[in-house]
């Protein structure tokens, strides 16, 4: 210790002094506005998040202190009204929101579509779609032939152009080369309206598989029995899974117009096509299966044979089978 | 007669409150510096292999800078008995004192090492003030004061190893710094005593009391106020506060002068200190106003004992008047869930004091029950004046009774917005009809933490099932465990629409299943409903 010159100790102790000070100041100083700003937009946000809600659930002309004069108030009226849309369910509430972020926050989305940071583009596309903002579909479309700057936004075009325009999604979404993940497409197409949907019937064989899973998951889950006739053109297709996937979405509708589109999965391979189709039979009265089920009862998978047997049973007692699609 | 700080300290033996007492501030200064010197002295032994022998040691440091310690918070006590000083100049000339002392010190014994050091004895000094900004200039100022007798010490050649000069001081500043953080220790057991002495009579004498009444005066209030209030309600006690306006007291001011006027306020004012029981303070707050503090004690308690200080004010005869009498309105407030700040109890005492001048005067009003019989009484006068038909007023009664009822309402979803939009429309829509108490959280664990959801009241909560800290369901099962689970009402709100969700939402206590988006008519009806139950 004794080697430690003094003057050393003294420069040492002073630099890490000071350095520690500035950067406490800095911290200081960065907090004090932080919490300053977070004051200012919770006092802005009570002030007129009752005001919102009078206004959009009433007759009443828009208050004019609900138009935002700066960012800050912008940011919060944002936050207000995707809450109001998030969380409430009224059809003239969404209406009057939509009309009221095409006229005056269509200007303030149109620079953070144009804006250096990711973050800001991605957020500003997501609030347009949910905000219904059309006025900045030609924006949009301008950024999409321009070429979207990363995947992410791409997909938020995507998104926001299967929700406001699904004839131009139409015309693009065959197109796109990104391939992405089943639950994002799910969040597409399950917002789609019934038509634009049914438009990609035709082109569904050029689509990504993952794609053509989330499709067809999709169609199960709206129990409508005009798919019934598209999912019996899947039946034979050569992919495994897409069968699967569509003897599942057949079970969800719960309804089957004839028999023989589906009887050579009891000969499959695949244990999982042949437990699907014992599920699907069992919607059927069970004089027209009897023959399959008994071919069935010698499965080589205990939960064929299973599912075979609680088949025979519930019928044999005139009870609704019900359990749950996702023991098997 | 205990004092009100004590309440506090209600759940502590009676030993360890003793030990409060008995040990005063400036001795656990001395026994830390003490504590403090031989820690440095083994520290200096064993890290910087100090020359110095035991006994130098003992002798030169630890001794004689205790006795000077003691010597110097002995004068600074008698020092700051000092009347017509004002308590700032005191303290601030106090530690100025004790700097140039230890400066006189350390230059006369500038041959020693470790000698600098002693510029922590300002720091441990200031800690009898109980006042962290003085300590913090204590320390300012000791750092100031070493810098300048090393620089002084230096320049003039006094010390013999010169050329360690920077490195003492170095250390100690390090010492100095170590010593103002220990000070910030001995801060708290020194407050919490300044607060159990608030009764003592050495500190009566001084600055705490108005020198008319001998009753707390009103800085005394602002000072303590806060801390006796968030006690309180820490510990779930009772609280009430009350203010007591003696009538037409300028009448007698004007018809026998001010001095008698002084003296029946000297003397009313004996009679409600005689009157006021344990962990009870009085606080004359203006001419003849006055305010009470009651730890403990609920308005109904406060109510009582006021009472008996109106029979025995009436019996205090004026001398010279038969006419007049010394008569005092009093209106009194009582912490609950809503009013629990210092600006709300003063708004419902000053709000019952009124009510009590309005109706003429010598009246103790509570600010809860007896406004409302006013209020009611009130009415019913006015309808018989004005021939309004009976079955109309009943009907209004039932509604005010309705009102009676209080509800607690509480909305835990964390999107904010959300829940001020819930708020501010529950609160528009039945506000008029039902007496609600509205709190909203940020989610489930701070729901439990509160105490809001403690009560007997009837409370309905509107919940999210997924939330980030404690789920819906983690909740509804904490609530369904308590005793009294039968007051919850239950609406949860759910983006999940399955029916196994729904089932294991009302198998755990759900009175309500309901999807997001919410549909806010359908949502309003059920809650109307629920109102309608519970306030019956």
């Amino acid at each position: 210790m004794k080697a430690l010159s003094v003057e050393f100790l003294f420069w040492v102790n002073l630099v890490v002094g000071s350095i520690i000070l500035i950067l406490t100041l800095y911290l200081i100083a960065n907090r004090l506005g932080q919490q300053s700003k977070q004051k200012k937009r919770a006092e802005y946000r009570s002030k007129v998040v009752g005001v919102w809600y009078d206004y959009l659930s009433s007759e009443k002309d828009l208050p004019g202190m609900l138009i935002p004069t700066n960012n800050l108030e912008k940011e919060q009226v944002e936050d207000i009204l995707l809450s109001l849309v998030h969380n409430i369910e009224s059809k003239q509430m969404d209406d009057k929101i939509y009309m009221f972020s095409n006229s005056f926050l269509s200007k303030y989305y149109r620079k953070n579509l144009y804006h250096r940071k990711w973050s800001r583009r991605m957020n500003a596309l997501s609030s347009i779609r949910e905000l219904h903002i059309v006025a900045l579909l030609v924006d949009i479309k301008k950024i999409l032939k321009r070429g979207p700057r990363s995947k992410e936004e791409f997909y938020e075009i995507l998104h926001t152009l299967a929700q406001l325009e699904p004839s131009e999604f139409l015309d693009i979404f065959p197109k796109v080369e990104a391939e992405y993940s089943e639950f994002e497409y799910k969040k597409i197409l399950i917002g789609l309206p019934p038509r634009t949907l049914a438009g990609l019937i035709p082109i569904i064989d050029d689509l990504p598989l993952n794609c053509q899973y989330s499709f067809i998951d999709v169609i199960g889950t709206m129990h409508n029995v005009d798919y019934i006739l598209f999912l019996e053109t899947r039946m034979n297709h050569h992919h495994p899974e897409i069968r699967i996937r569509a003897l599942k979405a057949m079970i969800e509708i719960g309804h089957i117009n004839q028999i023989e589109p589906y009887l050579h999965f009891i000969e499959s391979e695949n244990f999982v096509e042949r437990l699907m189709v014992v599920r699907l039979f069992s919607k059927l009265p069970l004089t027209m299966i009897q023959t399959y089920l008994d071919e069935l009862k010698e499965d080589e998978s205990w939960l064929v044979r299973q599912e075979v047997a609680m088949v025979s049973k519930a019928e044999k007692q005139f009870l609704l089978p019900e359990r749950s699609h996702d023991n098997g | 007669m205990k004092s009100l700080y004590d309440f506090i300290s209600k759940e502590e033996t009676q030993s360890s409150r003793n030990l409060n007492n008995i040990i005063n501030t400036s001795y656990y200064a001395v026994i830390a510096l003490t504590a403090f010197m031989i820690i440095i002295r083994y520290a200096f032994t064993f890290v910087w292999e100090h020359n110095m022998s035991n006994e130098q040691y003992w002798i030169e440091i630890i001794l004689i800078s205790g006795a000077i310690m003691l010597l110097i918070i002995k004068a600074v006590e008698l020092f700051i008995k000092l009347k017509r000083v004002p308590n700032i100049v005191k303290e601030t000339l106090s530690i100025l004192l004790v700097v140039i002392l230890c400066s006189i010190g350390i230059y006369v014994h500038s041959i020693s090492h470790n000698v600098l050091t002693l510029y922590m004895i300002p720091v441990f000094v200031s800690t009898i003030f109980a006042k962290r900004w003085l300590t913090f200039t204590a320390y300012l100022v000791s750092m100031i004061g070493l810098s300048i007798n090393t620089w002084f010490i230096s320049q003039n050649g006094y010390l013999l190893h010169e050329e360690s000069i920077l490195m003492e001081a170095t250390l100690a500043a390090i010492i100095i710094s170590l010593a103002y953080t220990l000070s910030h220790v001995l801060i708290l057991p020194g407050r919490t005593n300044l607060l159990i002495s608030l009764n003592k009579e050495s500190l009566e004498e001084e600055v705490l009391l108005d020198p008319l009444t001998e009753l707390f005066n009103k800085k005394t209030l602002d000072l303590y106020f806060k801390t006796l209030l968030d006690t309180a309600k820490e510990k779930r006690v009772d609280f009430s506060y009350a203010l007591i306006d003696f009538d037409d007291f300028h009448r007698i001011n004007e018809m026998f002068g001010d001095p008698v006027g002084d003296k029946y306020l000297k003397k009313a004012a004996k009679l409600l200190k005689d009157l006021l029981p344990d962990y009870t303070a009085a606080f004359r707050i203006g001419g003849d106003e006055i305010t009470i503090l009651f730890g403990g004690y609920n308005a109904a308690e406060a109510k009582v004992i006021l009472e008996k200080f109106q029979t025995k004010l009436s019996q205090l005869k004026i001398v010279g008047s038969k006419e007049h009498r010394l008569t005092a309105s009093i209106g009194i407030a009582q912490i609950d869930l809503e009013v629990n700040q210092r600006s709300d109890l003063f708004h419902a005492a000053n709000k019952a004091l009124i009510h009590a001048k309005r109706i003429g005067k010598n009246q103790i009003i509570t600010s809860d029950l007896d406004m409302y019989e006013i209020e009611l009484n009130n009415e019913s006068l006015n309808r018989m004046l004005n021939h309004i038909p009976i079955m109309d007023s009943v009907e209004n009664i039932n509604r005010k009774k309705k009102a009676m009822t209080k509800i607690l309402v509480s909305i835990i979803h964390e999107d904010v917005i959300f829940t001020q939009t819930i708020c501010s429309r529950l609160k528009s829509i039945y506000s008029e009809d039902y007496d609600l108490g509205f709190q909203t959280f940020p989610d489930g664990q701070a729901f439990l933490e509160s105490d809001w959801f403690m009560t007997d009241y009837p409370h309905i909560i509107v919940m999210e099932d997924i939330m980030s800290r404690k789920t819906g369901l983690e909740v509804l099962y904490q609530i369904r465990k308590l005793p009294q689970n039968n007051n919850y009402k239950v609406f949860m709100l759910t983006r999940r629409n399955s029916v196994e969700d729904k089932i294991e939402a009302y198998q755990n206590g759900a009175d309500y299943y309901l999807t997001l988006p919410l549909n806010m008519q359908l949502f309003t009806a059920k809650f109307k409903r629920e109102l309608e139950r519970t306030s019956r």
